[in-house]
């Protein structure tokens, strides 16, 4: 790993690894305790339409997913507070019509077809100075939401019902969540791409889960989970390259490092549940 | 005091899911003080009517009022304990925090929670012989004892009104009972109306009626006979008395 390590572009996909992790550890543990794993997938999909308007009008294709996940988030929590039977099939549509509206896009585009790997699988070996303040941006704005509002955030996911009765804003606290996952899906289309990002989003929190008394350290731990296993499928994409010759997109290693450590969570987890007993 | 308006009031209120009929004009007011058990079949809008009065739904027609104010206007004052079945029992949270929440109505929603909101909150666990729980997550708590963290949530509220969905529903008889005692002794201070499906406890503990099925008939009286079950479940019901004011009715006998 040393040998990476004096690599520039190595050097800051590991940073981009670790800003995503705790993007991913905090928003990730809101979206596996309030359920709305779904949601998010929607919004990532959602986001490759506006990856494809900005193929087509020749903007910044990230801001364009910016601009698709925002709105569609809004969309989504608006409908979400008033019409809860039919949400599945709604984040159905956005899911698939978001995708439509990509690939269409990207067709009617002037010039070559871009490459699109690396939007649907992510390639964080391409991420740019400008993306790592960004991150770093959204990081501060997401710690600084879950610090300030941690109560009423807890509240509106632990029972919606009872927190609106007793008067807090859950409409509005929704929304804000949403929006904040929208823009961590956004983040992390660079790390594992549209496709795997709902996977980097529940399974460190998952993994998490079981050993965390309160959700503020699900979220500390959920985020070391989610470095660990950036750092870990980096390193092995590195060595599997430099070894024996073998390049593989880094997206999927860390996608499937993460859920090897949720295994072992969940077997460890069993162990001491048995040794309890 | 003669001038303050009902705990709750229904006027000529309906209410439907898409075109499921579930309250037909429904009127009735509950006194400020009383104890009213609400009892019917499943499906037949008792929890519907809970959230009415919560403003968690708001009627087709027909008008609700919370001590004399619209349900939303009266949030903060009134005390809810949902049905235990909905509950994520292994949700990441201390059983102070849980019961916490029943005080962001109040106050300053950002930081951490007030020294007063803290003692609220231990107040009401003590009130359900729960004090020595407030650090351990809720996850390790048996259904019972879940069920307990619910009520204390409730009463942090400190409310005039305090609604009960089935708090016994999953909870053996013996915590059943000491509930029960307990929202006895609330009495006559906080408005109490209990859904529950245990004729046996509503026979024993409340002062007033109402039969939920589509319509609601109130009784201004505490006991159950079987003429009033027919009337509420629409059929007559095997009834089998346990001792003299004891009724028994069997849930299936829908």
């Amino acid at each position: 790993m040393s040998g990476a390590l004096a690599l520039p572009f190595f050097q800051d996909a590991l940073v981009a690894g670790l800003l995503a992790a705790v993007a991913c550890g905090v928003i990730g543990s809101y979206v596996v305790v309030k359920e709305i794993a779904s949601i998010s997938g929607g919004l990532a999909h959602a986001a490759f339409g506006g990856v494809g308007l900005g193929y087509l009008l020749g903007f910044d294709p990230m801001l364009g997913a910016v601009g698709f996940g925002l709105a569609s988030s809004a969309g989504i929590g608006l409908a979400y507070s008033q019409h809860r039977r039919g949400l599945e099939t709604l984040i159905s549509m956005v899911w698939a019509v978001g995708m439509a509206l990509g690939v269409l896009f990207i067709a009617m585009a002037p010039g070559y077809a871009p490459d699109l790997t690396a939007y649907l699988f992510g390639n964080i070996l391409l991420v740019s100075p400008t993306y790592l303040v960004l991150a770093g941006v959204l990081d501060v704005a997401i710690l600084a939401s879950a610090t300030l509002l941690h109560r009423p955030l807890q509240a509106m996911a632990f029972d919606e019902e009872f927190a609106e009765v007793v008067g807090v804003p859950v409409r509005l606290l929704l929304l804000l969540l949403l929006a904040l996952t929208a823009l961590t899906v956004v983040l992390l289309i660079r790390v594992v791409g549209v496709i795997l990002v709902i996977a980097l989003l529940t399974i460190p929190a998952a993994a998490a889960r079981p050993w965390a008394r309160t959700l503020p350290r699900m979220m500390v731990l959920a985020t070391l989970l989610g470095g660990a296993s950036s750092v870990v499928g980096l390193w092995a994409a590195w060595w599997l390259s430099v070894g024996p010759g073998i390049d593989l997109p880094t997206g999927p290693l860390i996608v499937l490092v993460s859920a090897l450590l949720y295994g072992v969570s969940w077997a460890a987890r069993s162990l001491t549940a048995a040794g309890d007993a | 005091m003669t001038a303050s308006p009902p705990a709750v009031s229904f006027e000529g209120v309906w209410f439907s899911y898409g075109s499921r009929p579930v309250l037909d004009d429904v009127t009735f007011q509950v006194e400020r003080g009383a104890f009213l058990g609400v009892l019917g079949p499943n499906g037949g809008g008792k929890t519907t009517l809970l959230k009415l009065v919560l403003g968690l739904l708001k009627p087709d027609r027909g008008r609700v009022r919370v001590l004399g104010l619209p349900p939303r206007g009266a949030r903060g004052r009134v005390g809810y304990v949902p049905q235990y079945t909905r509950f994520d029992a292994d949700f990441p949270i201390l059983v102070r925090d849980a019961v916490l929440v029943a005080r962001l109505g109040r106050g300053r929603p950002w930081g951490p929670a007030s020294a007063e909101d803290r003692e609220a909150a231990d107040r009401a666990l003590e009130q359900v012989a729960l004090a020595g729980f407030a650090e351990r997550p809720i996850g390790e708590l048996s259904g019972g004892e879940l069920q307990r963290v619910l009520v204390a949530r409730a009463l942090a509220v400190e409310p005039e009104i305090l609604l009960l969905d089935e708090p016994t529903s999953s909870v053996d008889p013996r915590v059943g009972r000491t509930l029960y005692e307990l929202l006895e002794q609330l009495g006559p201070g906080m408005t109490r109306i209990l859904v529950s499906h245990d004729v046996g406890v509503l026979n024993r503990h409340v002062d007033s009626v109402a039969c939920v099925n589509r319509s609601v008939w109130y009784h201004g009286h505490g006991t159950i006979t079987p003429e009033l079950l027919e009337e509420a479940y629409g059929e007559p019901m095997d009834v089998v008395a346990h001792g003299h004011r004891l009724l028994e009715a069997h849930e299936d006998a829908r």
